[in-house]
This record gives structure tokens, sequence and C-alpha cells, in this order.
């Protein structure tokens, strides 16, 4: 057996023995990974959402000085006039209602959408059918999230801001807000908000232009057209309409990534005091086993291999809490209308486990050192 | 040939910015094989001797061999190897780790040796049995007595089979059965096995069953009696 295994060995003896420490400390552990594993989740959702890439190609029509679903109507003519312009691919007239404005965890968003701008799409589904959507007035595809929060299946009904639907499709997309979202006819939406008025305003129209280089040139002349009529537009990029929308959420994620840091240096700093602590309170115990012939490696080696058997379970379990969490719970913080969902990368899992052991290795450094180097004699003394 | 050669043996510590002469050119020589007992009043350097013999402590001068091997020439860690080699150490109050059993206990030196996992077994059994604790190898120590504790401790410090036995009033904190009993195994261990025990106590009939008893005072050999 080599000498590492050795002090492996001793160490899950140990560890297993005290069970009740070794538990309480595996469990700070992987509490402080689950918490860091999901922060840094929703960070990275939070960059996938409002940070600006090269190749992007959406862009986001709203009513200019209009901040929420509610208050921003654009007549849906707008849609041909814009399709005008050079530079545009395509235009979809949204209407959005939600029921909720506010940052909330559990919003119900419905888009409405034309029937042929969602088949040219070929919008992705988990379950349901296209079909069965477009021949049925107040069917949704709903998005995948919100049907997991929601517990929705295919014939379910949904009830939320006063519109009923009947779930069609279970729809996959790579975009939160399509995860997050009912969509619905267009024309069934409006017909809904409107409350028995009449249709042709919409909230927003998705425009997708056909040469990401164009895309800022393309907004200007979309604004500069609607300038002088009854309703100006602001129009954005999708990943900056969504920050200025979410601004509130994506401040809430930036100040729950400092709450985050301090929870995992309070951690670590509690981690780093109880091993100490714990190894002060063994000197007898290492006494005896240097009198037995374990050298200073040795000693240090048993109480780093228990800061990493401590950091490695308490990493793995934190980790594979925080992507069961996050997987199952269908999180989603909504505000304005949009989304934005934690990305769940298996690399920040792997970070997270291994940063728990390093931070086991790393509390239980000074101890070890310090166990290793106390004088055999002044233990002793001690001990006997 | 002696087993131990202590010559003009000093060791020295600070107290209060004072030199405290613990050993003060200590001459000694104990034969391989033999059972001696270390006496003397408090203070007078028996465990410190002890301490010195198993290489926990360093002398300040003067020469210490055991078993040839000058023990002021080995590094810390050379010395704790050649601790697990070459002493087995018996202390006053067991000092068996907490989470381990007994059984895990007496097979915790082994850990440092290249055995088999087979051997480690047998080894660790047989030593069980010669102190008669092969029936309670799975308690943990605090589910043993006293005795049993200090009789698990002695089957540890056997295991190994060390050159060099050494034992800091093992029957300190024992009451006068277990005492006994720990001393019939002491006695059984160096007539049965030859082994070489060194033990302090402070009890002049635990004292007597060992072959010779060597008093210290002040740190220097006042005298060397051989048993009745």
């Amino acid at each position: 057996m080599s000498a590492l295994m050795t002090r492996i060995r001793y160490a899950l003896r140990s560890a297993r023995r005290q069970r009740l420490r070794t538990v309480a400390l595996v469990g700070g552990v992987a509490l402080t990974t689950a918490l860091a594993a999901a922060i840094a989740c929703i960070d990275l959702g939070v960059r996938d959402a409002t940070t600006t890439r090269a190749g992007e190609t959406r862009l986001i029509v709203y009513r200019e000085n209009r901040f929420c679903p509610f208050a921003s109507a654009l007549p849906q003519r707008y849609d041909r006039q814009i399709a005008e312009l050079p530079g545009v691919a395509a235009v979809v007239p949204v209407k959005i209602v939600v029921s909720n404005c506010r940052a909330s965890l559990d919003v119900v968003t419905f888009r409405g959408v034309p029937v042929e701008d969602l088949r040219a799409m070929a919008p992705r589904l988990a379950a349901g059918s296209l079909d069965a959507w477009a021949g049925h007035g107040n069917g949704a595809l709903v998005g995948r999230e919100l049907a997991a929060r929601r517990g929705l299946r295919v014939g379910s009904s949904l009830t939320a801001a006063g519109i009923d639907v009947v779930v069609d499709g279970i729809l996959e997309s790579d975009d939160p807000q399509w995860r997050n979202s009912a969509l619905t006819h267009l024309a069934f939406l409006q017909e809904r908000a409107a409350r028995g008025g009449t249709g042709g305003i919409v909230t927003q129209f998705d425009v997708t232009v056909s040469d990401p280089a164009r895309l800022e040139e393309v907004a200007r002349a979309i604004d500069e057209r609607f300038k002088a009529d009854e309703a100006p537009t602001a129009t954005r990029p999708q990943t900056a309409f969504v920050a200025r929308a979410a601004r509130d959420v994506v401040a809430l994620a930036g100040f729950s990534s400092l709450i985050g840091i301090g929870a995992v240096l309070a951690a670590f700093g509690l981690l780093a005091t109880t091993m100490v602590n714990v190894t002060r309170h063994r000197s007898r115990e290492f006494a005896v086993l240097r009198t037995l012939g374990f050298t200073d490696g040795g000693i240090s080696a048993i109480v780093l291999a228990e800061g990493a058997l401590v950091g490695a379970f308490g990493g793995l379990l934190g980790a594979g809490l925080a992507w069961l969490g996050l997987s199952r719970a269908g999180l989603a913080f909504t505000m304005e209308g949009v989304s934005i969902t934690p990305r769940l990368d298996p690399s920040i899992f792997i970070l997270a486990s291994a940063c728990a052991l390093v931070a086991g290795l790393l509390a239980t450094a000074i101890p070890a050192w310090t166990a290793s180097r106390a004088r055999l004699v002044d233990l002793l003394r001690g001990a006997s | 040939m002696s087993l131990i050669e202590c010559r003009s043996l000093c060791k020295d510590y600070r107290r209060g910015g004072e030199a405290v002469h613990v050993l003060d050119h200590l001459d000694l020589s104990i034969e391989r094989g033999s059972y001696t007992a270390l006496m003397g009043p408090s203070g007078s350097g028996k465990t410190t001797l002890l301490n010195l013999l198993a290489g926990i402590d360093r002398a300040t001068s003067g020469e210490l061999l055991v078993d040839g091997t000058d023990l002021a020439r080995l590094d810390r860690n050379q010395l704790a190897l050649w601790r697990s080699r070459h002493v087995g150490y018996v202390f006053q109050l067991y000092n068996l780790v907490p989470v381990l059993s007994a059984y895990e206990n007496v097979e915790l030196p082994l850990l440092l040796h290249d055995l088999s996992a087979a051997e480690r077994h047998r080894r660790v059994v047989e030593a069980l049995e010669s102190v008669d604790l092969a029936s309670r190898h799975g308690h943990l120590p605090r589910q043993l007595s006293g005795g049993q504790e200090q009789r698990v401790a002695i089957a540890r410090a056997l295991v190994t089979q060390p050159t060099l036995l050494l034992a800091d009033e093992p029957t300190g904190d024992l009451d006068r059965a277990n005492a006994d009993a720990v001393m019939d195994l002491f006695g059984r261990l160096h007539r049965e096995r030859g082994q070489t025990i060194v033990m302090v106590t402070h009890d002049e009939a635990i004292a007597r069953r060992a072959e010779r008893t060597v008093r210290l005072e002040k740190g220097r050999l006042a005298s060397v009696e051989a048993a009745r």
C-alpha cells in the first residue's frame, strides 16, 4: 500500500467515525458550493442575455419612451414599412401580455405571433404539434422552462393575466425569451388583451437583419422612419433591449454575485477556523502518531487528506444539488416581459467542485503545517 | 553487547531564562533482552531519558547509541522512521486514537511498514491475542476498561516487533489488579520473547518485577540494583 493511500485511509476512517463533525463540514461546503454554482449559472445567464455578440442579427422595435409591455403600443401596419427598409430580412409583429410587469420569478409571458411567421421560423417542439396549434385559436406553444415551472403538458390549460389557453406543444429554444413564454396566435392575444376592442396593435417587432454588420444602421433607419409618426419607436439589438428591460434583474444578479462571493469567503473562513480548531484538538492524537513513526509529511498528509475529502465530497454534493435544483426549478427572472434564465454549463459545476477541493486543501494547509511542526516532546507532555 | 549506550548524556531546558540540567552527564548501558525499571523522584530525568531513548527528544550533548545507531545523527523524519522500526512506546494514559477500533489502533503502526494486508491482519490478530483481547477487536477505546485500553496500547507497541519496548508509568493509571495483569504481560514478553523493556515507574512493587532498577537523582545515575 502506498504511503499516500495509508494517509487517505486514515483520514477516511477518522472522518467516518467523527460523523457529526464530518457531516457538518461536508454540508457547509456543499451548501456553499451549491450557492456559488447557482450564482455563477445566473451570472452566465445574464451575460448570455445581455452581452452583444458579433454575429447578432435580431433587433427589437419598441415604442419610444415605454418600458413595459402594457405601455408599448405600436401599429401592426409598421411591419410592412419596416420590411421595406434595406438590410431587413424578416419582421415579426409580437403582442406581449404578462401576468406581472415587475421583477418576479414566476411570470407568465404570452407572446402573440402570426401563424405564418412562426411556421417560417420552424420552431423545435419537445412535444405536441405546430399544426395542432395553427388550427387551434386559443392554442399555445409553451416554452420548456415555463412548462416545467407550471407543470404543463400538451392538453393542459393555462390561465394567467385573464387569458385562457390550451397547451398544444412544448417549445424548445436557445432563446430564453421563448423558453419562458407561451406563444399564441397574434389575433387571439390582441383580441383578449384589448378586452373586446380592436386589434391591429402590437407590443413590439422582432426584426432580423440580413447582415450583422448592419445591425445599428438598420436600427437607426427604423427609428428615423417612424420619428414623425403617431408612435415613434426605439430600436435596439435584442441583447441591449434585454439588458435595458431587465436592468433591475441584472443589478440584482450583480449584487447576488457579491453576496455569493462573500458567502464563499465566509464559508472558507469558517472551514479554515474549524480545521484549525480540530487540528489543535487532535494534537494529542498527532503526537501519538508521530511517536508511532509517522513523519512530519505523513501528519501533514493526513490533515490535508481530511480537508481534501471534505472539499471533494462537499463540492460534488453541492454541485449536484445546484444542478438538480436549477434544472428542476425552471428558474427565470422575468421583468417587463423579458426573461433571464440561469445557464447550466457543465464547466461551472466541474469548476465549483474543483474550487471546493482546493478550498478544502487551502483551509487545512496551515493546520497541516502547524501539526507537523509542533515539537513532539511538548505535545506528549500534554498527552501523558 | 549493550543495546543502549548513554555516554555523558546531557539534556538542558530553559525555564524562565534559567538553564535546568534535567540529565547531567549520564552514563548508562542497557543490555539487549534486559528488563529495566527507571525510578527516581519527580524531576530526576526519568521520562526525559525515556524520551531520548525513543528519539522523541534530543540530547543537548553526549552520545546516545541505540542498537548501534547514533540518534543525534538522524533528522526528524529519519528519527520517525527509526522509531517505527525499533521502538514500541506505551504511555501512562494509553493514548489510543479514540476514533479507531482496538484492531485499527493496533494496525496503525503497521501501516508504515511494507506489508501485505494478510500479513498485517495476521500480526494484529497475534498481538491482540497476546494481550487476551482478540474478542474485543471491534471495540472503540471508550468501550474498553482502563486495563483493556492499556493492553491494546501494549499490543500496538508490540505489533511491529520492536527492538525496544519503552513504557512511561504504564500502570500509573490502573488499579492493582490491572497493574498486575500488565506487569504479568511484560514479564511474559521478557521471558518468552526476550523483549528488551525499559519502564519508568514510581511504584517500588512494580519496579521489583523488572530484572534491575536504575535510580536517577537530579539527572545523574544514583544506583543500579538487581532484582532480589
